[in-house]
């Protein structure tokens, strides 16, 4: 099977537009028909229509969910700075919350990983002030053509991408907080990194972590599932019994939710690696049905049971 | 002294005549946005909530008056570090007025904005943009009542000292003070008014003299201990020599009351286990304390000593946070060229203000007045409010500067004690606190103890930090709350109350692989009352971690201000080191290269340290008695950046402040217990430097006029330890890795080696 296939499997799971399931299936079904014409655009128009749920996580740290991956935003008298940035047409509306947080310049655009639900919006925190943060391989990534999940990405203009990146760690000291950046080794991509605020006791893990779902893995740009049950380790690790997390999707999490995840990963692991090392094709792992059990709880997310089943067994 | 004041003679009361009309018509909050509490939060530039003024108005921070001078409304206290007037420098820059044209009032609920309790060095950092904002939108708006007085464009006007004035013609000119006069701007505060550039500036940055000064130096100035209030009793405390356990409070068992039969007018005030005495004159008050009969039931629930302490630390159940976790710590311990450690101690440390605190309250039937020095007038509100189970609006507290307060006073006991006799006589109630109840019953410095391992490459480069420290957190429970109203006890469970941070651990060194371990102790039993001393915990992180810098720099035969250089990335760290090395005029060597056989011998030492976002470094040079074990710091050079600097004058004070209590609290500072309580009850029982011991000090204001201020309150402090703790090294080739660095703990270092 080739990427391309791998990937086309997983997108067309959810007939054609999976992605949208995650965040509004209603808008999703409504949509359906645009995504055909131009898929990117389409998914970009829906999930913009998706309406932000803000979550305070302390006084000055704030969770923005819904047009793409859950955004953080941290204020204060030295400035803001975002994790993460929706998709482009949303960033009006989180410009729009970001000012209302007081007139404090926005200093920096994090970006957790490549993806457009995450970092499509970098050229316009760029314009507005900020800095563009992420892993060296972020830029890298934003500078090749992708396919994926039925969509075409052409390379990002220069300006969206990264300004200030790095390899291993990298920290800002601002509004009396200590923010930490560290890589994840290839998990979900080979560009993924947690965002930390360490005072607060915050960690934003990107889309390692989908939490109460299965993940998607971008095996195109070096995702597999052994680093996705890594990263949960690594989060696991750096986080403590009171750190609220924030996955890349789903609702606000904790240690217990991650830990819940990262077995569940274990799990599928294991049983497709059994299939697999028995020989099994993907077509007759997947017949088999190794996650049946699990689907109640963790299937009702964008990855659909089969897709997520094949996922696991071409990153092994 | 006693009678030598009214409350007709305050600055306040002459506050109400200049703009009193202005208090009149303040927007309260609405409810909605009341917030509980939480101190565990980063604190931001205001706490929102009931019962003050609305923050989103002009007129709450800003008042102009008809004789051309404006009044600032600030949610800062004063206590002595002199942000009154770096508040006032910065208002003036912004207004266009002199310094002489600009005033600040009494700090007090109810009228005055409430920008948190005055702490972490918060004033300036997190006080002054406001101000500044504020200040801005007041000159936009004079300005635009300006142009339609004069007919010219905004842009065409001029202002110098408050004068509003045509450019092409000077002539033609309005003073603020004749276009608002004493009436309300009523317009919103938007935050949005441009700002100067700090290239422009004439008033900020420059070291005027402090605005309280004259009062003070003339005797004119009042402190809270001068506060009299007419028909007012004198009222002390009757509490055991020393705390006990924190949950275990005290326990009356019996009192007789026919004790003090004796003595004319005095009574005791009971309320659960809560005791004081009232008398109308202090003398028949402390008479009263004294006399007393009371029996007191005080578990032996303590450690003995501070050793014992440290022990039931580490065998303690603990509630662990792994801070920060970087990079493959253990990996790299496991394959460094060299691995430095050591445990080291710091053990419970007073605030131990010259004046003991006091209070006057009077307390009526329906409202309350608390004069008191606490640190946040809106911190201790809801505090007493309980205690007199009346409604919080009902309560005003007011802020009067006391002697030194340094984190002690933001509970404010001696205003809890004041209200609760108040209340209970139906009259005003002054109490301060005797010596042994300021000692005895203080909030302490939590103890600390600390494992800390540091590895580096064979060129000398940091490759591992590993630091781990246990200790309780800070009690929010006071005394009085907890004897007379059995108020449970409670300490700060947030991951921000007395703990460890990136910050204060490492944060100078470039570290790849970097481990923080926090270890809780819940500290409510069998610890004493915990508070936030200045530099919370810093101290004791610096006096560890930076010897075990050393340890490498010594190993690596490497000068230790040279070892520094070489593994510091941030050039903010580098300009402090720099920049106080300089000062010292600092030869490079290896420490301990020139050790001596004489009797008194000479060391140097330096260090780093902070507490949060500002950048602390130090030198000292110490002499070491090897006969008598006494080590004296005779000269300490301080090096402190703290972003923009508004008022570098007071900013040396500071840091000549900081270095003097870093030679007291690293050398003699120890609070002594025994199974039952606290033993250090007085300044004999607590050794602290005295003038004659104080080293020469140097400060050294590192200036970065372009960034926003970060606070200059405490964080030069933990570096001056450090710089001492390896001064001693240095002298002597021995560490000392507990303090203080008592003569008896020296004698049995040098002993050993």
């Amino acid at each position: 099977m080739t990427r391309r296939d791998l990937l086309t499997t997983a997108a067309m799971a959810g007939t054609g537009a999976a992605v949208v399931d995650l965040f509004r299936p209603s808008i999703a079904r409504a949509q359906q028909s645009s995504a055909r014409a131009d898929p990117l655009a389409a998914m970009r128009a829906q999930m913009a229509a998706t309406p932000v749920e803000s979550t305070a996580l302390t006084n000055i740290l704030t969770m923005f969910a819904g047009p793409g991956g859950n955004v953080v935003a941290l204020h204060g008298l030295d400035g803001k700075v975002v994790v993460d940035t929706f998709v482009q047409g949303a960033f009006a509306g989180l410009k729009r919350r970001l000012d209302a947080m007081g007139n404090a310049p926005i200093l920096a655009a994090i970006d957790t990983h490549w993806h457009f639900d995450h970092a499509d919006n970098n050229e316009s925190f760029r314009n507005a002030g900020a800095t563009l943060i992420a892993h060296e391989n972020t830029v890298k990534r934003l500078s090749e053509p992708h396919e994926l999940l039925g969509m075409h990405f052409n390379p990002a203009p220069p300006a969206a991408r990264p300004m200030e990146t790095f390899r291993q760690n990298h920290s800002l000291k601002l509004n009396n907080e200590y923010v930490e950046l560290g890589y994840y080794p290839p998990a979900h991509t080979d560009t993924d990194i947690y965002v930390q605020f360490v005072l607060a006791d915050v960690l934003h893990a990107g889309d390692t972590f989908f939490n109460g779902m299965y993940p998607f893995i971008d095996a195109g740009t070096g995702g597999k599932i052994n680093g996705m049950i890594a990263a949960a380790d690594q989060s696991l690790r750096i986080s403590g019994p009171a750190t609220k997390i924030v996955p890349g999707h789903g609702p606000l999490g904790d240690r217990e939710a991650l830990q819940k995840y990262r077995d569940m990963l274990v799990t599928v692991r294991d049983r497709v690696q059994k299939l697999k090392s028995a020989g099994r094709t993907e077509k007759e792992a997947v017949a088999a049905k190794p996650t049946a059990d699990l689907d109640a709880a963790w299937g009702k997310g964008f990855m659909q049971p089969d897709a997520f089943v094949s996922l696991v067994y071409n990153t092994l | 002294m006693t009678n030598a004041s009214s409350s007709a003679a305050f600055p306040r009361r002459e506050f109400l005549k200049a703009g009193g009309a202005l208090l009149i018509g303040f927007a309260i909050a609405p409810e909605a946005r009341a917030q509980p509490p939480q101190p565990e939060l980063i604190p931001v530039d205001l706490a929102p909530g009931p019962g003050q003024p609305d923050p989103d108005r002009l007129d709450t921070w800003i008042a102009v008056h008809a004789d051309n001078t404006a009044t600032i409304f600030f949610g800062y206290v004063d206590l002595g570090q002199g942000i009154a007037t770096s508040i006032l420098q910065i208002a003036a820059e912004e207004l266009d007025l002199g310094l002489d044209q600009v005033k600040t009032v009494r700090v007090e609920t109810g009228s005055g904005p409430n920008q948190g309790n005055t702490g972490a060095s918060s004033g300036i950092n997190r006080g002054g943009p406001r101000i500044r904002l504020a200040a801005a939108e007041a000159r936009q708006a004079l300005l635009r009542m300006a142009s339609t007085r004069l007919g010219a464009p905004v842009d065409r006007l001029t202002v110098s000292r408050g004068v509003v004035s045509v450019a092409a013609n000077p002539a033609q000119s309005v003073t603020y003070g004749q276009l608002i006069g004493d009436r309300h701007f009523d317009v919103p505060y938007t935050g949005t008014a441009p700002i100067k550039d700090y290239r422009t500036y004439k008033i900020v940055g420059t070291s005027v003299p402090r605005v309280d000064m004259p009062d003070k130096a003339s005797g004119a100035y009042a402190f809270m201990q001068h506060v009299r209030l007419p028909g007012m009793l004198h009222g002390r405390v009757v509490r055991p020599r020393g705390q006990g356990s924190y949950a275990d409070g005290a326990r009356v068992t019996n009192v007789d009351a026919a004790s003090i039969r004796d003595i004319p007018g005095a009574r005791v005030i009971r309320r659960g286990d809560f005791l004081g005495v009232m008398a109308p004159s202090e003398w028949s008050a402390v008479q009263a304390a004294q006399r007393l009969r009371v029996t007191w039931d005080l578990p032996a629930a303590l450690p003995a000593t501070s050793a014992e302490l440290f022990e039931r630390m580490r065998a303690a159940k603990t509630i662990d946070r792994k801070v920060l976790d970087r990079g493959d710590t253990t990996g790299a311990f496991a394959h460094a060229a060299h691995v430095a450690s050591g445990r080291f101690d710091s053990p419970y440390q007073a605030h131990a203000p010259f004046a003991p605190s006091c209070a006057v309250a009077d307390v009526k039937a329906d409202s309350a007045l608390v004069m008191c020095s606490s640190q946040g007038v809106y911190g201790v509100r809801p505090t007493i409010a309980a205690l007199l189970k009346m409604p919080l609006e009902k309560v005003t507290v007011q802020f009067y500067q006391g002697a030194g307060s340094f984190g002690h006073a933001c509970f404010n006991d001696a205003a809890q004690a004041a209200a609760v006799m108040s209340q209970e006589a139906g009259a005003p109630v002054r109490v301060q606190f005797m010596r042994w109840d300021e000692h005895g019953w203080d909030f302490y410095q939590p103890a600390h103890t600390a494992d800390v391992k540091i590895a580096m490459d064979s060129n000398g480069k940091l490759l591992a930090y590993e630091y781990h420290g246990w200790h309780h957190t800070w009690s929010f429970t006071e005394t009085t709350a907890q004897l007379a109203a059995g108020q449970p006890v409670a300490e700060g469970d947030g991951p921000r109350a007395q703990a460890l941070t990136p910050f204060n651990v490492g944060d100078m060194y470039a570290i790849p692989n970097w481990r923080i371990v926090n270890h809780r102790v819940p500290g409510m039993k069998g610890y004493l009352k915990g508070g936030n001393l200045r530099s919370p915990l810093d101290v004791a992180i610096s006096f560890g971690a930076e010897q075990v810098i050393d340890d490498l720099a010594y190993t690596a035969n490497l000068d230790p201000y040279l070892f520094r250089r070489q593994n510091i990335s941030d050039d903010r760290w580098l300009a402090v080191l720099d920049a106080v090395a300089k000062a010292a005029n600092w030869t490079p060597r290896k420490a301990a290269a020139n050790l001596s056989s004489a009797r008194v011998v000479t060391g140097r030492g330096i260090g780093l340290g902070t507490h949060l976002s500002s950048y602390g470094a130090a030198v000292a040079e110490i002499e070491v008695d090897k006969q008598t074990g006494v080590i004296v710091a005779k000269r300490m050079y301080g090096a402190l950046e703290a972003g923009q600097a508004i008022n570098p004058g007071i900013i040396e004070s500071q840091i000549s402040g900081m270095m003097v209590q870093a030679a007291s609290r690293v050398l003699k500072e120890e609070v002594k217990f025994s199974a039952t309580n606290v033993s250090s009850v007085d300044w004999v029982s607590y050794p602290m430097l005295r003038f004659g011991e104080s080293p020469e000090v140097t400060a050294i204001v590192v200036k970065r006029q372009d960034q926003r201020p970060t606070g200059a309150g405490e964080e030069a402090l933990a570096s001056g330890a450090a710089a001492i703790a390896n001064a001693f090294f240095d002298a002597t080739g021995v560490r000392l890795r507990e303090h203080p660095m008592t003569p008896a703990r020296v004698l049995s270092a040098l002993k050993k080696a």
